[in-house]
């Protein structure tokens, strides 16, 4: 579904992708993982096009994404959220999620309406909540139902359990596996939490100072001594 | 909220309802002066719709209220076009002008606008001075005012007061509804967070250049209005003069956000206080309007930020995450100081 092909992104001085190359297939979950600084914002923040790399190429079912606008990306159905929720406080909770469910209206894509979204999420009762003030479980889960009700194809997830209590965690992690049977998604997630990845994604890519340093399997990704070296070594 | 949101509707109901009954219980003379507070906040009307949806601040729309009221007041008097069309024309030439000074915006935020719309409102003076012949330059030139229709029972001032009157409610109706469309909740969460707005398909571009030809045209509307109701527009008139700006801008800091309130009282301080201040020493009364926009500004929490419009807080706001915490990796190609002071809107 989605190519990245030899991706490289240098900010003044920092090489923050190197070559960067994988593929995520439709339907599965991708989870692209490694330290801090590896450079997996930057691979989103491109792949958004909020971003555009120094060379390399990106494409969406066939589609070559470096020409599209980042305002274009999700009426082809490509939503995300962001590593340190970027909700609107000027809209209650709700107009977060209608921001969403407008794109899917002007692509004129079948989407979940916005109370069913609300309600999914279990954010009913915080429908006309200001998103100032939330805890931050919550505003995850708002940032997760803004997305989900642009009717994506494809979701970007920028650490979704990031700063989550134990608990928590689990409860997105079975949100997210709910949702994507549910709506057919295909899910790239980018997460520290070991367990969580493990036991969502059908393929692990492993990066390390803008470089990929792994990619396949879970069980596999694991026991490989570069991906080893690379957590211990951070 | 649910209790909030009534109480509120009636205290507009109430307002509008004052505001009908008020030409019927004083004389001509405070009519008129009603008049011209009624002009002024449809002026501050247009502005608060660019500071309210973008947080940006325009000294230009004097420029505005002068271009609504001279292409009105000139094609009356030399091109004998009939009052509701020229009317119309000096709203929408204020809206041309106001798409054009719009692209500038695009690129320069913040103070950078202030200067920009600063060059415009002190330009104004000038071109109406060169092209004399027509528009009477510093002498002025008398427009033909609103009359009553014929078997009206009202009188001439009522019958501004109410035309001026029903323009205001249509502008402040317009805003409201637009603040409930689509396009507002796009403009408010591009105010909010540029980027994760584009990341849901906001358009920045059309949507700023669109809010501030907008603004531009509601405030040229009360350009047009001052022309049919005062019957004589000057290029002194301070309205036309960087003075006018400075009026709209201190009557909308003093007002604040509400879109019918806001302006309305607004308004009416910016229009009665400096006036009762000249009673006693008439060199004082502009500086008032300067010392009071200063005072009112270092007094706002938020300074020009807190005039945006905002979802009311439901709840006292902890912070999850102290800011520090937060430090995060924006991407490098933007340079919104204006979210600075705001942790929540970080990108990662
Ligand atoms: N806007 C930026 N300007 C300069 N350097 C940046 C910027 N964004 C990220 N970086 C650098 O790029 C590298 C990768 O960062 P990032 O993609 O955020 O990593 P990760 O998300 O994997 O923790 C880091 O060294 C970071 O400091
Ligand atoms: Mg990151």
């Amino acid at each position: 579904m989605l190519r990245v092909e030899r991706l490289s992104l240098a900010f003044r001085g920092v090489q923050a992708l190197r070559d960067v190359t994988f593929e995520v297939a439709a339907g599965g979950v991708t989870a692209l993982i490694g330290p801090n600084g590896a450079g997996k914002t930057t691979m989103f923040n491109c792949i958004s096009r909020i971003l555009t790399p120094d060379s390399g190429a990106l494409s969406l079912d066939g589609i070559d994404l470096i020409g599209v606008r980042a305002s274009r990306l999700p009426e082809l159905g490509v939503a995300r959220t962001f590593q340190h929720a970027a909700l609107f406080p000027s809209l209650d909770v709700r107009g977060n999620v209608r921001i969403g469910a407008d794109v899917a209206r002007h692509a004129s894509r079948p989407a979940l309406p916005v109370d069913e979204t609300l309600e999914l999420l279990r954010l009913s009762a915080d429908a006309s909540r200001s998103t100032e003030g939330l805890p931050l479980g919550t505003k995850k889960r708002v940032e997760l139902a803004r997305a989900l009700a642009s009717g994506p194809h494809l979701l970007l997830l920028d650490e979704p359990a990031g700063g989550l209590t134990h608990e928590e965690v689990g409860e997105m992690r079975d949100t997210l596996l709910a949702v994507k049977e549910r709506l057919g998604l295909t899910i790239l997630l980018v997460e520290h939490h070991v367990q969580m990845v493990m036991s969502m994604s059908s393929h692990v890519v492993v990066m390390s100072s803008g470089e990929v340093i792994a990619d396949g399997a879970p069980s596999d990704v694991r026991s490989d001594p570069r991906v080893i070296s690379a957590y211990l070594g951070s | 909220m649910s209790e909030s949101r009534p109480v509120r509707a009636a205290a507009n109901a109430a307002l509008v309802l004052a505001l009908v009954l008020v030409p019927l219980f004083f004389e001509p003379f405070r009519v008129t002066q009603f008049t011209q507070i009624l002009v002024v906040a449809i002026a501050v009307a247009g502005l608060n719709l660019l500071t309210g949806f973008t947080g940006q601040v325009s000294v230009g729309h004097s420029a505005f209220f002068g271009i609504g009221a001279y292409v009105t007041g000139v094609l009356i008097v030399h091109a004998g076009v009939p009052m509701t069309a020229a009317i119309i024309a000096g709203t929408l030439s204020g809206g041309i002008a106001g798409a054009l000074f719009g692209i500038p915006s695009l690129r320069i935020k913040g103070t950078h606008l202030a200067i920009v719309t600063l060059v415009l409102a002190a330009s104004l003076p000038a071109v109406l001075s060169t092209f004399s012949e027509i528009t009477g330059g510093t002498e002025g030139l008398r427009v033909p005012r609103i009359t009553p229709p014929r078997g009206s029972f009202l009188a001439a001032d009522q019958t501004r007061y109410y035309v001026v009157l029903g323009a205001l409610l249509l502008v402040v109706l317009g805003v409201f509804m637009l603040d409930r469309s689509r396009t507002g909740r796009a403009l408010r969460a591009l105010g909010d967070n540029e980027i994760a707005a584009v990341t849901y398909g906001v358009r920045p571009m059309r949507l700023r250049i669109g809010v501030f030809a907008a603004s531009s045209t509601i405030t040229a509307l009360a350009g047009a209005l001052f022309a049919v109701t005062s019957g004589f527009i000057s290029s002194t008139t301070s309205y036309m003069t960087i003075v006018g700006s400075i009026v709209f801008l201190t009557a909308l800091v003093i007002g604040g956000r509400a879109l019918l309130a806001g302006p309305l009282a607004g308004a009416a301080i910016a229009e009665l206080l400096p006036a009762q201040i000249s009673r006693y020493s008439p060199e004082w009364a502009n500086f008032a309007y300067g010392a009071i926009l200063i005072a009112l500004l270092l007094l706002a929490p938020g300074g020009i930020s807190s005039l945006r419009f905002r979802r009311r807080r439901s709840h006292p706001a902890p912070h999850v995450l102290p800011a520090p915490l937060q430090q995060e990796e924006t991407p490098h190609d933007t340079d919104d100081t204006r979210d600075q002071a705001q942790p929540t809107t970080r990108i990662g």
